[in-house]
């Protein structure tokens, strides 16, 4: 299951997805788009589900909403914004 | 004696002249916040402990505290050298002892501005850095750098028809509405002369800042905020701008200022950079969750312009044009 690290702060303001790591002090913006996919993922911790939904709602390839999925999930990994429980 | 004031939402009763609009306790609680009472500060005269550690350091200034559960409650502790010390007890009382030899006009100075905004910090009221006007009940906030030329525009406003809300500090309620607090603005010599006249007339030096008080017509109405700018020299220097190179370089052809709006988490980042900061005092989750909720649908603008150019009514025509852009969005 995808989670927000308790370190960030998190808040929309103009369709964006603002996040304030607290402990580093940077601040990070999500569109539209990155903010309906950690929704998503948040929602359905199976990436593919999430996949399929942003499939039908985009109407892009399946392929190309996974690899970004995929990106998007391992750059919030790696800045340490999410973490994935078991 | 005492004096009354009106400022920041505060109804101030105080022993010691203030740089605050003068106010009596007759009048409506409207004037001062919305559906709010103004908030009863009483300031006396009387004796500070000197034995209390003061931590904390704004230049030459030291402060401290204690929470709750010292002996006589939480208070906060301000020395200015060669000023005085102020003790901020609760939220409704500040004691002040002179310094031997201290100059009142400074001691009620920095109770105006530092003190207050100590105060400040332990009401739900957001401060950032910078002066406001308002006309027909709606106000504009100016925020920016030292030197982006905050006081410069907002003093420049008034002769479009605003009147000055605050300098120095904007304090913001829920609304929001900018609450009213110093009205007289500080400007350098060539503004002063500009805008105000004779700065040799204006008879007040500030603390060796070489900047004048002017009083151009101020308010102690709050007033909702309808929109944001910061202020920054166009000086085509800033790396992170330089994708929008282009435009400003038309724009500087042009002879406008570039006005830009600013959304996301630029807007919220640019703002809490402009945050009236007091370290160990602030509550970065709270002021965070207050920025947010509160300015973030508050459209926000980059205005950047020639500082060499004598281009004030250029300015205030764009920062008229965009506020009443802003006014559409509410």
């Amino acid at each position: 299951m995808v989670k927000f690290a308790d370190s960030v702060l998190i808040s929309r303001v103009d369709e964006e997805l603002v996040l304030l790591d607290k402990t580093s002090g940077i601040y990070f913006g999500l569109d539209s788009i990155g903010c309906r996919m950690v929704s998503l993922l948040i929602e359905h911790p199976d990436p593919d589900t999430a996949a399929s939904l942003l499939c039908d709602e985009f109407d892009a390839p399946k392929d190309r909403i996974s690899s970004d999925l995929r990106h998007l999930m391992s750059d919030l990994l790696a800045r340490g914004l999410i973490h994935v429980e078991a | 004696m005492s004096v009354f004031y009106k400022a920041f939402g505060m109804q101030i009763r105080s022993e010691i002249r203030l740089l605050l609009p003068a106010g009596d306790t007759t009048e409506p609680a409207s004037d001062c916040a919305p559906d709010t009472a103004p908030w009863p500060v009483d300031i006396i005269r009387g004796t500070i402990p000197t034995d209390s550690v003061l931590p904390h350091a704004i230049g030459n200034i030291r402060y401290g505290m204690c929470a709750a559960g010292c002996a006589g409650g939480a208070w906060i502790r301000v020395h200015v050298p060669r000023v005085a010390r102020y003790q901020i007890q609760g939220v409704s009382r500040i004691i002040v002892a002179p310094e031997a030899g201290a100059d009142e006009r400074l001691i009620g100075l920095y109770i105006s501005g530092l003190i207050l905004a100590f105060l400040l910090k332990q009401l739900p009221v957001i401060t950032l850095h910078g002066s406001a006007v308002v006309k027909e009940g709606n106000a504009l906030a100016f925020i920016g750098n030292q030197g982006s030329g905050k006081s410069t525009t907002a003093a420049a406003m008034t002769t479009a028809g605003y009147r000055v809300l605050c300098d120095d500090i904007i304090p913001i309620a829920d609304g929001p509405v900018v609450l009213p607090g110093v009205a007289q603005v500080k400007l350098l010599p060539d503004a002063f002369e500009r805008l105000a006249g004779n700065p040799d007339d204006a008879g007040h030096l500030f603390d060796g800042v070489d900047k004048f008080q002017a009083d151009l017509g101020g308010t102690t109405r709050s007033a909702p905020l309808r929109a944001i700018f910061v202020l920054e020299p166009d000086s085509g220097q800033d790396p992170a701008a330089r994708e929008i190179q282009v435009i400003r370089d038309a724009r500087r052809n042009s002879g406008l200022p570039l006005v830009e709006p600013i959304m996301g988490m630029q807007k919220i980042r640019t703002l809490m950079q402009h945050v009236c900061g007091i370290k160990a005092l602030d509550d970065e989750l709270k002021q965070f969750s207050r920025l947010t909720r509160r300015l973030g649908p508050v459209p926000v603008f980059r205005l950047a312009r020639r500082r060499q150019d004598c281009d004030i009514p250029v300015v205030i025509s764009q920062i008229i044009t965009h506020a009443m852009e802003g006014e559409n969005v509410w």
